[in-house]
């Protein structure tokens, strides 16, 4: 089958427009490097060989592994019980305890710190992160103790380990891969996010980054520390993708059958208390936070400045979703249809910025609109722009994977029923492609949505989003000001993102 | 089924000549040349992974060789050099799982060549040959249902509806019926078969099973590793197999070392008049041809090492004394016991092979 493909030479339609896909999305990175060498090579070493970038790195780290920690430690229990026991609502709990995902995790740092002003530092940010990136953990984990082979609980309740922390454990060590590669997925969101370290003024890099942009405007400063940043991400990111469905190897063939299920007996009761207490600080709280300061005292913010920011929301995001699935549709197209070496290359450079946190790309941005785009610096273009190389890669992943199902013979019984290569692409491709186009759609349009730094950074001067408004009110501990954009994104991004990414 | 006839407008002759194609570094086909009579239904057969289906999309005009020619009736469709586009062929083509369009009903698939592009049809004539063909491959009430609604062999034959709508000149089937249940698949390769028969339609199926290709082929090309290893009706290559692999992988064989010398060939069971050259050889003994105990007292001693049982009768697996197997396909009531001595000849029907 491979052999066959390698000789189909790929269409000049898709390559050329693909591969100015890949250039422009690795031109932030490529201006990055630029804006860093402004003071010298010998600058760059300088930064990087101070004690504030070892302290720096070291809180990072610090962080990163204490979320992941905890991650793993909700994660596993929880997907555990929603996959082999025959708990009462189970499959409830299997799409609740993806949810948080869809929760900004700005919005829920908003609410813990509104509550608990003490929290700020790190454990704010790792009680907030660890909430807003264990369903990393928890997606693959399911996924694999699903293939899993039921013989093992059945052996191991013949062997009498019938505890349920032993069963969880040596269900665990059947599915390492799935929890490394779901560990890696929380290192890198920990080390990307902006919103809830800003939220908790703790100095990881996203937030010193920021800070070295704001305060002293030192763009060579903040361009090195992105770019070790970038390292560190590129690097998270290859080891994941390395040991990323390993323990496929190892499951059942009999995932046809129905999985036994542990029965639980009395241990019911701990396992439905422990689901309730992560729902309960996960979902529950934030939205029960934002209600309250809705409810509570009064606010000057009415109904039109709320409508306003919906509006530049859902104005720039909507544009951005358009541009970003077109400019995906090449690359996309040529990675799922024509497996070959340049096709694949070209998918893996736009997927460089799957690796990149939103405030390097902000940055690298306001660099690229400062210096070489000036007509378009703080005007909705450039934001556009930004928009669409942060999320390149969710739509060119979304139609990579919807193009790889189709077979390819439908274009060639197509063709032999007297279609020509246009006519097969309109009566076949499209229609089987458009839901998937519009799924991809629809998530870079929430994304945008719920996006913080780019958005802080290059939104256009005078207007306002959900996300921006928001941040300027928790900025100044104004909750109940706040209280209106934070359950505006609520309904407006984080019910549909949750209702989105449950049907796919 | 219905006897009414759907004829294709003629039926066309496929001709390759010395066609070859690699990927790579990979020679898949080399200098394959065969004839596809008009109105016949010709069987490509060869084991996995050796070209068939690369033959089909050559011939179907999806890749081009490179070098040789492919001619449908006597007009050069396919060389190294051009390429008529297979819109513009007039071949139908039936995929290994029916490859039916899954957002269209089984009526939109079968429509899908004559709704739109080189065969479209108008309106009446379209719904008229949708009925036809529905009635045809027998699939009727059924035409509303998606792809995904109906069974392994009512799919198989949507899509050989499909293939015919347009009326081709020449259905090319690759492995059709590989997918279905091994209970349903003689049944439906017949009733598919019999279609295209009733339609005279030309037919080049490829397949890897030697039974399903002598039972359902008038003509067969044999490829083993991208060449033609010999072609012929099925009793042409089953009694007379060019060479010792086309006569191991088409049926049951014995294959004996031999000496040719002086007129005769010798082998372990005994010897036969020869006229060709002489030499090593390798006879081929068909295990339906080996007599256990031959009455004229002829044959060679042997052991007993395998029996089987299979109702209707059994084999033998004998070891001669010159450390040889050879398999006798027996009545049950012949079926020896492991251990046994026995003699074994032949009913004098045997091929020198060249070795």
């Amino acid at each position: 089958m491979r052999t066959r493909d390698r000789e189909r030479s790929l269409p000049a339609a898709l390559v050329i427009p693909a591969l100015l896909a890949a250039l422009a999305s690795l031109f932030p990175l490529l201006y990055l490097i630029d804006v860093a060498l402004d003071r010298g090579a010998a600058y760059i070493w300088d930064e990087l060989w101070r004690r504030r970038t070892f302290d720096l790195i070291g809180r990072s780290v610090a962080l990163a592994t204490a979320v992941t920690i905890a991650s793993v430690m909700i994660a596993v229990p929880s997907a555990w019980i929603v996959t082999r026991t025959d708990l009462f609502g189970r499959r409830v709990w299997r799409v609740v305890l993806a949810l948080p995902l869809a929760i900004p995790s700005y919005l829920s740092a908003f609410a813990w710190i509104s509550w608990k002003p003490q929290l700020a530092g790190f454990w704010g940010a790792l009680l907030v992160l660890t909430l807003a990136s264990y369903p990393y953990v928890y997606l693959p984990v399911s996924a694999a103790f699903r293939r899993l082979d039921p013989a093992l609980d059945e052996l191991a309740f013949i062997h009498g380990r019938n505890s349920i922390l032993r069963l969880i454990a040596l269900s665990a060590s059947q599915v390492r891969s799935s929890i490394a590669a779901g560990s890696l997925l929380v290192a890198l969101y920990v080390l990307s996010d902006f919103g809830a370290v800003a939220t908790m003024r703790f100095d990881a890099f996203t937030w010193v980054i920021y800070g070295a942009y704001r305060a002293g405007f030192n763009p060579s400063r903040a361009a090195v520390l992105a770019l070790l940043l970038v390292i560190i991400a590129i690097a998270l990111v290859a080891a994941e993708s390395s040991v990323r469905g390993r323990d496929v190897q190892t499951m059942t063939t009999r995932s046809a059958d129905p999985i036994p299920r542990v029965n639980l007996r009395s241990g019911g009761w701990s396992a439905q208390i422990f689901l309730v207490g992560v729902g309960a600080i996960s979902l529950a709280f934030p939205i029960w936070r934002v209600l309250v300061w809705v409810t509570g005292s009064g606010t000057d913010e009415g109904f039109r400045s709320v409508a306003n920011a919906l509006w530049g929301s859902i104005r720039y995001s909507a544009v951005a979703a358009v541009v970003t699935v077109l400019v995906a549709l090449p690359v996309g197209i040529l990675a799922g249809r024509y497996k070959t070496r340049s096709a694949t290359l070209i998918e893996r450079s736009t997927y460089v910025t799957h690796a990149l946190p939103g405030v390097v790309i902000a940055i690298s941005m306001v660099f690229i609109g400062v210096r070489l785009m000036t007509p378009i610096y703080l005007k909705a273009p450039l934001l556009v722009l930004a928009y669409v190389a942060l999320f390149l890669p969710v739509a060119v992943g979304g139609i990579r994977s919807i193009v790889s199902q189709i077979p390819r013979e439908l274009d060639d019984v197509a063709r032999s029923l007297g279609s020509t290569p246009m006519q097969s692409v309109r009566r076949v491709s499209i229609p089987l492609i458009a839901p998937g186009i519009a799924a991809s759609f629809a998530l870079v349009l929430l994304a945008a949505m719920k996006e913080l730094p780019v958005t802080m950074l290059l939104r256009p001067t005078g207007s306002d989003t959900l996300a921006t408004r928001l941040w300027n009110f928790t900025s100044i501990s104004d909750y109940a000001g706040a209280g209106p954009y934070a359950l505006a994104l609520i309904i407006f991004v984080a019910i549909p993102t949750a209702v989105a990414t449950s049907r796919s | 089924m219905s006897s009414n006839d759907t004829s294709s407008p003629r039926a066309a002759t496929l001709d390759l000549i010395d066609v070859s194609k690699s990927f790579g570094d990979v020679d898949v086909l080399h200098d394959v040349s065969f004839c596809a009579p008009s109105g016949r239904v010709t069987a490509i057969l060869g084991p996995s992974g050796q070209g068939k289906t690369t033959l089909l999309r050559l011939i179907a005009g999806f890749d081009q060789p490179d070098a040789g020619r492919i001619l449908i009736d006597s007009s050069l469709v396919s060389d190294a050099h051009s390429v008529v586009p297979p819109d513009r062929r007039g071949i139908g083509y039936v995929p290994q799982d029916g490859a039916l369009f899954p957002h269209l009903s089984v009526e939109r698939n079968i429509a899908f060549g004559i709704s739109a592009g080189k065969f479209k049809m108008g309106h009446r004539e379209q719904s008229r040959r949708i009925e036809e063909l529905v009635h045809l491959v027998g699939l009727e009430g059924l035409g509303e249902r998606r792809p995904g609604e109906i069974s392994g062999g009512q799919r198989q034959r949507v899509a050989l509806a499909r293939a015919l709508a347009p009326s081709p000149r020449l259905v090319l089937l690759d492995e059709p019926f590989s997918a279905l249940d091994a209970s349903m698949r003689h049944d439906i390769s017949q009733e598919v078969i019999s279609i295209l028969r009733r339609t005279g339609t030309t037919t080049i199926m490829v397949t890897h099973d030697q039974q399903e290709a002598m039972s359902i082929a008038d003509h067969v090309v044999v490829l083993l590793e991208g060449r033609v290893a010999q072609q012929g009706s099925p009793s042409e290559i089953y009694d007379s197999p060019a060479c010792a692999r086309v006569a191991r992988f088409i049926g049951d064989a014995n294959l004996l070392s031999a000496l040719a010398h002086d007129g005769v060939v010798e082998h372990a069971l005994g010897a036969e008049p020869w006229s060709g050259p002489s030499g090593q050889a390798t006879i081929l003994l068909r295990p339906e041809h080996m007599v256990l105990d031959p009455k004229d007292g002829s044959g060679r001693i042997g052991v007993v090492e395998g029996r089987s049982y299979f109702g209707h009768d059994g084999t033998l697996v004998v070891r001669l004394a010159n450390g040889e197997l050879v398999t006798l396909r027996v009545p049950t009531s012949q079926l020896a016991d492991i251990g046994d001595n026995v003699r074994v000849g032949y009913d004098g029907t045997m091929r020198v092979l060249p070795n």
